[in-house]
């Protein structure tokens, strides 16, 4: 088992990094891929490479952010969506374009929803606190409320806005790996990249809050402290990812559990190899997506959801009888 | 009792009064009272000289400033049935309704009820006129739409005469920036800009209005990349030349774009589309103008379109 184990993690690790380079020769012309290489496909090939590198950052982010928040809740099904953070956002990102924020400059809107998830997250984990401690099933019932709450303000939101506006909130909800500005996906890939190192370092602990919380305390951790510190590694994770590119739904899903039936569920080993599975998953996703309908664009979001929300279901009917042990 | 002996000069007068009175309805036309849930309607029933008619607008309906003082009666395609009974109108024009039932709903309620789509020329000539005839004014329908054509006759025999030794320029339009958003054939923005003299490059895509791949716009290559934004408060020719990979496009690099048409001139179907065509001509024939003055500079870095 260990043995197998080795090998896929390996496998992983060699071969995602050539399968993300070749996910730029997806799109017009996929069956031709040296003529992306030509001096005057120049601009194409720089869209394509900031594009494919765009949904590395925002795949490997949702992943591990969807990884980690399983761990920490012990609930198979959690992820970005379920605590709320991603209707937070969401929400937070509508309120400020309906404000006309998009005229403020190109961090306005990242930063609403970067403020909104962490929000979210706040509200979330407060609700769900009992005197010292927080129970996974309050918290992720008050994930749920809260997200139908952020959601419902923003369905209001978006019926009383003009019809042209709504496009563009549409768009936005459906996730979009565009890139409009570089600078805005350097900083994402900075502050996500030290999240990670950050969650990644704190592997071993992750391992025993997997036991539970009683457990951790047992051995002698802080499991209050180490939840805060880890969700909180998560949520950044996960915020940005939503600040850069909308809402895509069941990359935190997919990959983390697909990664863990590979490589088992030793966060040394999950960490990185859900960061590269979710940054293939994702890629490729939209590679399909700039494909098959060119020169019309298939949202990402709808891509990720026509294949998530099948696996979602079989996971639901597995539960965690097999992927888990 | 000489009072209730009327004087004859008395009688004049209320006779005077009454027929005073019934005016307005002498012409055929009874006073319509009309909501228009379109802007481009609004608009066409302002520029037909029958606004009297109108009690009730969309929130979107923002023009003339006149129309602002009309109350809304709901957003753009969706009334809200309550205040258009408040109003007590008895015609509901748009040009879409957002929930078909509502169409139903309103012609049970007893409001007559006229969608005219105006994504065509020709369409919007029809609604000119069904709508001047609904209001009991054909006549005004009739006058406008041969206004209209008369100057688009002229702007196509000035465009024709521009372009009779030169190359119509191909035109990238974009109404949206992220993502990148166009109108294909079937849309009237796609025969404005083909009245005006350019060649939509998405006219060959039976998109309507869509998203678009940045990448087709870069291979498209066009010559004039023309904006029209749906939301303001944007300066999309700047965002665009600092936008990824675009930089590539011999439109940014030799700065042809058209900017400076308001939005709603080419964006909104009614009667201040023609001023968009007319100054989207312009500015077409401007670029093109400067392209042959800028010599063979470009055309010689570039490869030739083909098509």
């Amino acid at each position: 088992m260990q043995y197998k184990r080795n090998r896929a993690f390996r496998l992983v690790l060699v071969l995602s990094p050539p399968l993300i380079v070749l996910a730029v020769f997806l799109g017009d012309e996929w069956h031709r891929p040296w003529m992306l290489l030509e001096a005057e496909r120049a601009g194409i090939l720089e869209l394509r490479a900031w594009r494919v590198l765009l949904g590395g950052v925002v795949g490997a982010s949702l992943a591990v952010s969807g990884a980690v928040l399983q761990t920490l809740l012990r609930n198979p099904l959690a992820e970005p969506y379920v605590l709320g953070l991603s209707s937070g956002a969401g929400l937070a990102t509508v309120v400020a374009l309906v404000a006309g924020a998009a005229a403020w400059g190109v961090f306005a809107l990242p930063a609403a929803g970067f403020l909104g998830a962490l929000i979210s997250l706040a509200v979330v984990y407060r609700l769900a606190r009992s005197g010292a401690t927080t129970t996974s099933h309050t918290l992720i019932l008050a994930g749920v409320i809260w997200g139908s709450l952020c959601g419902s303000v923003l369905m209001f939101l978006v019926s009383q806005s003009t019809a042209e506006g709504l496009r563009a909130v549409m768009w936005w909800m459906l996730g979009d790996l565009q890139v409009y500005d570089t600078r805005l996906l350097q900083a994402v890939a900075c502050l996500n990249g030290a999240a990670l190192l950050g969650l990644l370092l704190m592997a071993r602990d992750l391992n025993v809050m997997w036991l539970g919380d009683e457990a951790a305390g047992h051995i002698g951790l802080n499991p209050e402290r180490l939840k805060v510190m880890a969700l909180g590694g998560a949520a950044v994770l996960a915020a940005s990812a939503v600040s850069v590119s909308g809402l895509i739904a069941f990359v935190g899903l997919v990959a983390p559990h697909a990664v863990r039936a590979l490589v088992g569920p030793d966060h040394r080993r999950l960490i990185p190899a859900c960061a590269l599975a979710g940054a293939v998953f994702l890629v490729w996703a939209d590679g399909i997506g700039r494909t098959i309908l060119f020169p019309i664009e298939v949202p990402v979001g709808v891509l990720t959801a026509l294949t998530g929300a099948p696996f979602f279901l079989v996971l639901l009917r597995r539960r965690h009888r097999t992927m888990w042990k | 009792m000489p009072m209730m002996k009327p004087s004859c000069p008395t009688l004049a007068l209320l006779l005077f009064g009454l027929i005073a009175c019934a005016a307005p309805a002498q012409g055929g036309s009874p006073a319509r009272r009309v909501v228009s849930l379109a802007p481009s309607l609004t608009e066409l029933i302002f520029d037909l000289g029958l606004e009297a008619h109108l009690v009730g607008r969309s929130s979107a309906c923002d023009y003339p400033p006149e129309a602002l003082a009309l109350p809304v009666a709901g957003p753009f395609g969706k009334p809200n049935t309550e205040q258009l009974q408040y109003l007590r109108a008895d015609l509901v024009l748009a040009t879409d309704l957002e929930r078909p039932g509502l169409l139903q709903a309103l012609r049970r309620a007893g409001t007559e009820t006229l969608v005219l789509p105006c994504e065509s020329w020709d369409q919007l000539m029809v609604a000119a006129v069904t709508i001047a005839e609904a209001l009991g004014d054909p006549e005004a329908g009739r006058t406008w739409s041969g206004e209209m054509n008369g100057r688009r006759q002229a702007l196509e025999r000035r465009v024709n005469a521009f372009y009779e030794s030169r190359e119509r320029p191909r035109v990238y339009l974009e109404i949206w920036g992220r993502p990148p958003t166009t109108a294909g054939a079937g849309t009237i923005l796609n025969e404005t800009v083909t009245m005006a003299g350019g060649r939509n490059i998405a006219g060959g895509l039976r998109t309507g209005y869509r998203p678009i791949s940045s990448e087709w716009v870069i291979r498209e290559d066009p010559d004039v990349i023309v904006f029209a934004y749906m939301l303001p408060g944007h300066e999309p020719a700047e965002a665009l030349r600092t936008r990824k990979g675009w930089s590539s496009l011999r439109a940014v690099r030799k700065g042809a774009m058209c900017d400076g048409i308001p939005p709603d001139w080419l964006l909104r179907p009614g009667p201040r589309l023609i001023r968009g065509a007319e100054a989207l001509a312009q500015c077409l024939m401007d670029m093109s103008e400067e392209r042959e003055h800028a010599g063979g500079d470009g055309n010689r870095q570039t490869v030739d379109p083909g098509e």
